[in-house]
């Protein structure tokens, strides 16, 4: 299983695709909106990991990109606390599911699981 | 899409939508049925089927409608080509098949009501979102199956936003012929869900009403009424409310049962014009609904990526104020999209999201209606604006500089004002903020601009929630109520007759600087046993004054009636209004009882002084009187009135300029003799007494006559050279050919009062100065001398300077920047107020004492809000001491301050 890590902030990708590797994920990642969208397009993954707010093309816009490009797109996305209105926005917009920070390692991994099942 | 999957913002959108389109069939319908077609009526029926259902995503329809409308307007057009049979049956067939769509709709309603399932889903307590989670949990449930009501409801995202419970409550039911689902393995196949159960019913919510079979129901026997018959209804029922009150005053001392009677019907009347009010109320939705479409329009011709947000759609209001609220709404949406929000590369290079967002959202309080328009985009261009100010002539460069944003978001209401240098296709057609403003005055509302450069800008539009009934003040002036629109009323504050001036006939009180006019209610409309205790500040608009009235019995909603077939017409009263009590207040109109009052004024008062000129223009307002043959000046910030000579009880050992003393109004006030301190020989006794007022000093002096006020800017100040002796004069100006001897009565008050020079205190109580260095700032050498001789005795090293700009060539050259300037306000040249800002913009480090003999409050202020540390008054040499010392810390503090900001840079 493929999964794209799209996060502004290194050292989140960093922490993340160490708990999926161990898992038994094969992790991409992605620095920002505009690369998450090319990535997805050239290797598409099975499931993306998303932060929701990034510079310069936010989560919401590299959702929409990456669901109009393929409509079965598997896309979490990650938020902090306070961005309720924008998750609901991102599940509008075909989220499958959300993840809050600060996340205990589990939930990531529930949350991929019922993605993915 | 069908009309069966469609999604409204509110019950009453799909009320209305379907009422309309059941009307237009109907005229489609008889328009064929009839002997001879009336083919311009269907054609126009088409049309607004065509639109109304492009608005809410029929697409079938609405392209169905298109072709009838082509079609009839080929009929139209060529009114001689033969009716074909072909055509009434595509009519007829057309009002068939939305009659079917509809049915199908009401007919499936009642379907479903047999079959739903009810589900409670419980969130996990420790879940973050809950929101995001119950909106994730219905839009799975959505995909699966039909939703028919849910808590939280489908129909408000923003109920989701808000939702912090930990149940979701959902009734649905199958779609078609879809397999059966297995929906606890759906529930469990979402984070932080924990349980669900099936249950019984969801009880009745409110929310989603809108759905049942009874609304079903009550929807088909909806009617449609014309407002007229309302504004009929609403006039008939306030009549019979005066009515009411005009008998119950009559039959006031006959038998309790005959009262109860009376409050019966009035009871009953009063309902009825509650609920007939209620019956002109609509949701805004059905205004708002129209403008996503409209953004998407004026997003495309831009070429801007825009989207908007609404809120708050089931906010009622009065249909006649919304009727009125759709063009000054979408030119607020307009001159976001085009003005406000910037073109996406520019957004891009700011790191802002791509989309620009516009944000309409509706709220109600207290029987008044808020709207917001916001956006994200660049907010206001403040010195644009202050350019165009200029160059539209609304402004002078000096007023443009120092305009604050209050003043220049007024002038975006002003006519023909827009920010945008180009006319652009969309907005800006004429069509200016103006109107908008002009719009929400005539509702009674209000209008305001919040702008943050970068962030965006938000219009605040706060309107009644009826145009029938007004929040008013009412007040009492002896046994007589009256009404002031609470929109008008500025500030109350008790009543204390010293705070006027008297002038040339004319009451003033001070308005921030300015002279208010000032009107005793009581004796313009002579009302006996009136006893003035409060004073009331209205605006409306640009007109401004001020009323006394006895007392102020509290704001109450009234239903407005005119005033026309119960009384007399009074033009500066609106109309009447019934209390709960029973009596009937009038309600005034603010800018009609100012043209009343402004009248009179117009032959008693030369032009009052121009409003804009003492702020704006460097400068002060200046009573001219004469003695002798030649005139002299006193600043109007000190005169408390002119009153007509009265009797001098002359008192021996007095000083010589002292005449004596006079009584006004059981007190008594020290009378200086305007010859004497003229020297103007010993003519005949003057005719008018100026009461001067400064320094917490009252004293009376007398003058042969008081000619007017001039506005006389400080650069046109000249300094008169100074011999020995007292300093009368500070300066002199030239007005219309005449000049003008400005007194300096500060130095004149240190003259005639007992010495309160520093040398009463003891010296050991006022801090050592030592090693302070002052700048000190006084046209009044006499001050200077004094002020020096205080401070140099505890320490400080001092340099005076006779008035502004020469202590600001002063700093320019300094070795050595002093740690405190101390000035006076009235200066020639330059005054306080500038010099204060100058220093504070120049030499921020450098702490500022203003202070002066002006006891109006406003001046100190004005003062602080330049940026003043400390205000005092003249000649409390003890205190301005003190206050050097404190602030000569301050400013070497500040100085540490300056440096280490210096450093971070």
């Amino acid at each position: 299983m493929r999964v794209l890590i799209v996060d502004d902030a290194a050292f989140m990708r960093l922490r993340l695709k160490k708990l999926l590797t161990q898992d038994g994920y094969e992790v991409e990642e992605a620095g920002n909106g505009q690369e998450a969208v090319e990535k997805y397009g050239a290797l598409h993954p099975d499931c993306v990991l998303m932060d929701i707010t990034m510079p310069e093309m936010s989560g919401i816009d590299a959702l929409k990109a990456i669901k109009a490009e393929d409509p079965g797109a598997n896309v979490i996305m990650v938020s902090a606390l306070g961005q309720q209105a924008m998750v609901i926005q991102a599940i509008q917009h075909g989220a499958r599911d959300f993840i809050v920070k600060p996340y205990e390692p589990e939930r990531v991994l529930a949350s991929l699981n019922k993605v993915l099942s | 899409m069908t009309f069966y999957e469609l999604t409204w913002d509110s019950p009453e959108e799909k009320e209305l939508f379907v009422a309309e389109l059941g009307d237009l069939l109907q005229t489609l319908e008889d328009s064929w049925l009839s002997g001879e077609p009336d083919v311009a009526a269907a054609f126009r029926a088409a049309h607004t089927i065509k639109g109304s259902a492009a608005m809410v995503g029929l697409d079938d329809w609405s392209s169905r409608a298109h072709n009838l409308e082509d079609r009839l307007d080929q009929i139209r057009k060529n009114p001689d080509d033969q009716l074909e049979e072909s055509l009434r049956l595509d009519v007829l067939n057309f009002v068939d098949f939305i009659r079917q769509e509809l049915n199908g709709r009401v007919n499936s309603e009642a379907n479903a009501e047999s079959s739903p399932q009810h589900w409670r889903i419980t969130l996990s307590p420790a879940c973050a979102l809950k929101g995001a989670r119950a909106f994730q949990i219905l839009q799975r449930v959505g995909e699966l199956a039909r939703i028919v009501s849910s808590r939280p409801s489908g129909e408000d995202i923003q109920e989701f936003e808000r939702f912090d419970g930990n149940t979701v409550d959902v009734s649905f039911e199958p779609i078609g012929d879809q397999p059966p689902v297995d929906w606890p393995e759906i529930f469990r196949s979402i984070p932080e869900v924990e349980e669900w159960e099936q249950i019984e019913s969801m009880e009745e919510d409110p929310k989603s009403r809108g759905t049942t079979a009874a609304q079903a129901q009550q929807r088909e026997n909806m009617i449609r009424i014309h407002p007229q018959v309302l504004e009929g209804l609403l006039d008939g029922l306030g009549e019979l409310l005066m009515r009411h009150a005009e008998l119950s005053h009559r039959l006031n001392e006959t038998s309790p049962a005959v009262k109860e009677a009376l409050d019966g019907v009035k009871q009953i009347a009063m309902n009825l014009q509650d609920m007939t009010l209620r019956a002109r109320m609509l949701p805004l939705s059905t205004l708002f609904h129209q403008y996503p479409r409209a953004v998407h329009d004026i997003a495309r011709k831009l070429s801007k990526d825009i989207t908007l947000s609404v809120e708050g759609g089931e906010t009622q209001l009065d249909r006649l104020v919304m009727d009125r609220l759709h063009e000054p709404l979408l030119h607020l949406i307009r001159n976001a999209a085009d003005h406000g929000i910037e073109t996406a590369s520019e957004r891009l290079r700011k790191g802002k999201p791509l989309a620009g967002h516009i944000f309409l959202q509706a709220s109600s309080r207290k029987g008044r209606v808020r709207i917001v328009v916001a956006d994200d985009g660049r907010g206001i261009d403040w010195n644009g604006l202050r350019n165009k100010a200029v160059a539209r002539d609304v402004m002078t460069a000096d007023q443009a500089r120092n305009a604050t944003s209050e003043s220049l978001v007024a002038m975006l209401f002003l006519p023909g004002f827009s920010t945008k240098d180009q006319v652009s296709d969309l907005s800006g057609r004429g069509v200016g903020l103006d109107v908008v403003k002009d719009t929400v005055d005539q509702l009674h509302g209000d209008i305001r601009v919040e702008s943050e450069p970068g962030r965006g800008t938000r219009f605040i539009m706060e309107l009644p929630m009826t145009m029938a009934i007004l929040s008013a003040l009412l007040i009492a002036i002896g046994p007589v109520v009256l009404g002031i629109p609470v929109l008008n009323v500025e500030r109350i504050e008790p009543w204390h007759q010293d705070d006027v001036k008297h002038t040339l006939g004319v009451d003033m009180i001070d308005d921030h600087g300015h002279p208010l006019k000032v009107t005793v209610l009581s004796q313009l409309l002579k009302i006996e046993g009136s006893d003035p205790q409060m004073v009331i500040r209205v605006q409306d608009g640009a007109v401004k004054m001020a009323f006394v009235v006895d007392t102020v019995l509290g704001q109450q909603d009234v239903v407005i009636k005119p005033l026309g077939r119960v009384m007399p017409l009074i033009p500066w009263m609106t109309g009447a209004a019934l209390l709960g009590d029973g009596r009937v207040a009038l309600m005034m109109d603010v800018k009609r009882l100012a043209e009343k009052v402004g009248h009179n004024d117009s032959t008693a008062l030369p032009e009052p002084v121009a409003a804009e000129n003492t702020r704006q223009v460097p400068g002060s307002s200046w009573l001219v009187f004469g003695v002798g043959p030649l005139y002299y000046g006193i600043s109007v910030d000190k005169v408390q009135e002119v009153l007509l000579q009265g009797p001098v009880n002359r008192i021996v050992g007095q000083h010589p300029l002292v005449e004596g003393v006079t009584m006004i109004r059981e007190e008594s006030y020290p009378v200086l003799s305007g010859k004497k301190l003229m020297d103007a020989g010993d003519l005949d006794d003057g005719g008018y007494f100026i009461v001067v007022h400064m320094s917490q000093h009252r004293f009376v002096l007398s003058v042969d006559i008081v000619k007017e006020i001039v506005p006389i800017a400080w650069s046109q100040i000249q300094p008169v050279p100074h011999h020995d002796g007292l300093e009368v004069i500070m300066g002199l100006a030239e007005v219309g050919g005449m000049v003008i001897q400005l007194v300096d009565f500060d130095a004149v008050l240190s003259e005639i009062l007992p010495n309160e020079s520093v040398a009463g205190e003891q010296k050991d109580h006022l801090p050592s100065l030592r090693g302070v260095q002052v700048f000190l700032a006084d046209d009044s050498r006499l001050a200077r001398q004094k002020l020096t001789t205080a401070l140099i005795n505890q320490g400080a090293e001092v340099t005076a300077y006779e008035e502004g700009q020469a202590l600001m060539t002063g700093l320019a050259q300094a070795q050595n920047l002093p740690h405190v300037v101390v000035t006076d306000v009235e200066m020639p040249k330059m005054d306080g107020y500038h010099l204060l800002e100058q220093v504070k913009a120049e030499f921020p480090g450098i702490s500022v004492i203003v202070h002066t003999s002006l006891d109006g409050r406003l001046s100190k202020e004005h003062c602080i809000e330049l940026g003043a540390d400390f205000v005092l008054t003249k000649w409390d040499v003890g205190e301005l001491v003190r206050r050097v010392g404190l602030a000569s810390h301050q400013g070497m503090d500040n100085k540490g301050g300056r440096t280490h900001a210096l450093i971070a840079d």
